[in-house]
């Protein structure tokens, strides 16, 4: 079975290595410059006093541009002079045209994008590209299983075998980890989406428990789990419900019960997982609640000279809104006239002089003194010495 | 370089020539002193000699010592207060003001109107005999803003108003009513002042006038005490402290009751003059502390004789005598507050087990400042408050909680009288004498009013007092 990861290395061994940006070929290639020369810099080819031939440009282009021709422009030479020497001047003339014109089309020709377009549909541009795209058996990347080794235990083993082959190519445990949840988590999605619906046939009707039936019993299921507590069992009952009691007895049921007592409920709540089963915890309960009614019932000691003791409760004290707080539409009447009231009477009082002002009170009170004159002072003149 | 200096040069290059000689005359730089045959100039050049190199000062020698904590330090350090002076100066009651401002249209409360609620929601100034007999009995606290004004006055609020009827309600009854209150309120709220009010108005109405100003100083073992012969289980009396009550007696209660003879003949350690009055009976106590306790047994017999007026009873910082007081038995254990016998005096005529019987009022003010812990005085106020506001919610006590039940025992049918914030009116009322009296530079108007009633916590008359006569941050800002 060959893995994803290891096929995506197998391609990549596969494709051409392309050439990294540092090695590939620049531009133009810088010219060599002599160290010290006042002379211009000059090369083959390109000096018009220099009488040899550049040979490479020769091979590469089969025309001759030393003759102060424009570069790059097919000209008839001198070979075809040789090849044909039978023909005129003007028909060699015409021949050489001819030739150049062709040369010059099938140039522009090869650079037509279409044309390199229908070459490349057709295969025919490179033709190393065909070779990536043929068709890989399926089987060819599979590794041979090697089967009945002891693996990680017979390494460095000579007698054993060679080693096992490790590519690095597999998963973490944590990364299995991570799928296994998943997986997980998808089962238990399909079961929601198409097994829990069917659960509803199973519904009955909530009907309410009857006087014959005051215990509230409680088990808890862990679905399937181990869980220390999977075998508890608690049991609920109002110490008013029990059936023939009289309120004493009920006041010695109660005191009986001690902490197991709610007072704002008045509810008793036990609970057992003393045994290793759930029947024998219920049955230990029960066991329980009889003994208990049977003391009660008991009208040897009252326990009436014992004072109820619900230490172990602290009642929930629930703050609710103050009822003449809410602003009805009335209060908000009555607050509106309240304040137009204080207001006039405030009027009445600023108008007929009965407000009572401290500060006229002590200015009144207090003994003529003449305001003493203000006396320029230059500014920043007491802070010079 | 100073020219005597030159001149030692000059003496040391003629005591020495091996020196340095060439440069010796030009250098301003100290020399290495060279060796001569003298010691002295080194010594004199130092004379103080390098710290801990010198030899410790003489014997006898005066060296200057300035460290903090010797003895002799704060010798010079001004004239230490007097025993008991600083407590003077923390009791003081000052009960005027000379820079405040004289209240035109202020009112005396008169014997007339004393009780008769037309003065509700006023401001009444405290006649200066009530002001001598409050003195007296010390009902004025060192806490309250007496002294800020002119002369003192008090505002009849709406719990003053329902003391008046509590004690008109026993001048008018025909038979003998005793009226048995406890003055529950928050912190600053001026429960102490409503006892102040209650024995003000009592005392123009010529009641007789008992009062323990701070139930404190009964249980704190300030005073000496001594176990009561005879009595079983052991009650201890306090002897000074009796006798001080009954100077007090003398002071605070009026000339007619003092001058009256004595209609019964107690058996008393000290001979009494002949036709012997009340005040000779009570002076008797005042003069012989150690027969204080029996002197105001015989004067209390005396009071309660038919034909005596109303007896008014007051205690303030209740809680403190509903705990175990600090004084000790013989056996080293605390002697509970009501085994002493004033204690237990004031406790049987508040829990009703001793009813007044010309009538009269049982007065006793919880503290909101000073006051310890009581549990049992705490539950038991609030049962008596729940069975005046909602008898059908009395709360239960714990019965898993120890509980003092001498304490629960004397509170059992013992009334409350709780006293709330001032209204917004009765607030303006005592703002504009504020203002009146030039302690309060603003106009006292709703929305001023409104603001420092708010800020007093709903009208507490402590808070109120405080954010509008003593705190002037703003209106010390404006001038």
């Amino acid at each position: 079975m060959a893995s994803i990861s290891r096929r995506l290395i197998y391609y990549t061994g596969k494709c051409p290595p392309r050439p990294s940006p540092r090695y590939a070929a620049p531009r133009h290639t810088p010219q060599w410059h002599r160290p010290i020369s006042s002379t211009t810099a000059r090369c083959v080819g390109n000096d018009p006093t220099d009488a040899r031939v550049d040979e490479k440009a020769a091979t590469v282009q089969p025309v001759e541009n030393v003759s102060g021709a424009i570069p790059g422009e097919p000209k008839p030479s001198e070979v075809e002079k040789t090849k044909r020497p039978h023909l005129t001047r003007q028909e060699r003339r015409e021949f050489n045209m001819d030739q150049a014109l062709r040369k010059l089309s099938e140039d522009f020709n090869y650079l037509n994008p279409d044309t390199v377009r229908e070459a490349t549909r057709q295969g025919k541009l490179d033709p190393t590209v065909g070779d990536e795209f043929e068709f890989v058996p399926e089987n060819a990347f599979d590794i041979e299983q090697e089967t009945g080794k002891l693996g990680f235990w017979a390494e460095g083993e000579e007698e054993m075998g060679p080693d096992e082959d490790y590519y690095g190519d597999d998963l973490t445990s944590l990364g299995h980890g991570e799928l296994e949840q998943h997986r997980e988590l998808r089962e238990y999605a399909r079961l929601a989406a198409w097994e829990l619906p069917l659960l509803n046939q199973l519904a009955r009707p909530f009907q309410l428990p009857t006087a014959a039936t005051p215990f509230r019993f409680r088990y808890t299921s862990y679905m399937g789990e181990q869980h220390p507590a999977a075998n508890k069992v608690v049991v609920e009952f109002s110490a008013s419900d029990m059936a023939g009691l009289t309120a004493v007895q009920k006041n010695k049921l109660i005191k009986l019960s001690g902490p197991r007592y709610n007072p704002d409920t008045d509810i008793i709540k036990m609970s057992c997982e003393l045994y290793d089963t759930l029947p024998q915890n219920k049955r230990f309960l029960g066991d329980s609640i009889a003994a208990l009614l049977a003391e009660a019932k008991d009208g040897k000691d009252t326990f009436e000279d014992v004072p109820f003791d619900f230490r172990h409760h602290k009642p929930k004290v629930k703050h609710a809104f103050p009822e003449n707080w809410i602003l009805t539409e009335e209060r908000k009447k009555y607050l509106e006239a309240k304040r137009a009231e204080t207001l006039q009477l405030q009027d009445e009082r600023l108008h007929n002089d009965l407000l009572v002002d401290g500060e006229k009170i002590i200015a009144r009170s207090l003994p003529f003194v003449k305001e003493p004159e203000l006396v320029a002072v230059p500014v920043g003149g007491a802070r010079r010495r | 370089m100073s020219s005597s200096r030159c001149l030692r040069r000059i003496s040391q290059l003629s005591l020495d020539r091996a020196g340095p000689s060439s440069i010796a005359p030009r250098c301003l730089l100290t020399l290495p002193q060279s060796s001569t045959f003298s010691t002295s100039a080194a010594r004199n050049a130092n004379p103080q000699g390098k710290k801990g190199s010198a030899a410790p000062p003489k014997r006898g020698t005066r060296t200057l010592n300035v460290k903090k904590g010797r003895k002799d330090a704060g010798k010079d350090a001004g004239k230490k207060p007097g025993p008991g002076e600083r407590k003077a100066m923390r009791k003081r009651i000052v009960l005027s003001n000379n820079n405040a401002l004289e209240v035109s249209g202020l009112k005396d409360l008169e014997k007339e109107n004393a009780l008769d609620g037309s003065t509700e929601g006023q401001m009444v100034g405290i006649h200066e005999d009530a002001v001598d007999v409050l003195r007296a009995v010390e009902a004025f606290k060192p806490s309250q803003g007496w002294s800020l004004f002119r002369r003192p006055a008090t505002l009849m609020r709406k719990e003053t108003t329902q003391l008046a009827q509590l004690l008109k309600q026993v001048e008018e009854s025909e038979q003998s009513t005793t009226i048995r209150r406890v003055l529950v309120g928050e912190k600053l709220n001026g429960k102490s002042t409503l006892l102040l009010q209650g024995l003000m108005m009592a005392s123009l109405r010529e009641w007789t006038v008992i009062s323990f100003p701070e139930a404190q100083e009964l249980v704190n073992a300030h005073t000496e005490y001594a176990p009561l012969p005879g009595s079983n289980p052991t009650q201890y009396t306090q002897d000074a402290y009796t006798a001080n009550l009954l100077s007090q007696f003398i002071k605070a209660n009026n000339k007619l009751l003092l001058s009256s003879p004595l209609t019964t003949t107690p058996s008393l350690p000290h001979p009494l003059p002949p036709k012997p009055t009340v005040k000779q009976l009570a002076d008797l106590g005042v003069a012989n502390p150690e027969a204080s306790w029996p002197v105001f047994t015989a004067l209390w017999t005396e009071l309660t004789q038919p034909g005596r007026p109303p007896i008014l009873l007051a205690l303030d910082g209740l809680s403190h005598i509903m705990q175990n007081s600090a004084y000790m038995s013989a056996s080293t254990t605390p002697i509970h507050a009501h085994d002493l016998t004033l204690v237990r005096h004031f406790i049987d005529h508040l829990s009703g087990a001793k009813p007044l019987p010309n009538g009269g009022a049982v007065l006793a003010a919880t503290c909101g400042s000073n006051s310890p812990t009581c549990e049992a005085l705490d539950f038991s106020l609030q049962v008596a408050e729940a069975r005046q506001g909602t008898p059908d919610k009395v709360p239960l006590w714990n019965q898993y909680k120890d509980v003092d039940a001498r304490v629960m025992e004397c509170m059992k049918d013992v009334e409350i009288l709780r006293i709330r914030g001032l209204s917004k009116d009765e607030a303006r009322v005592v703002m504009e004498y504020y203002a009146a009296s030039g302690m309060l530079r603003a106009r006292v108007d709703d929305g001023f009013v409104g603001e420092k009633w708010t800020l007093a916590g709903m009208g507490n008359i402590g808070e109120l007092e405080k954010a509008s006569v003593r705190l002037r941050v703003g209106a010390m800002g404006y001038r």
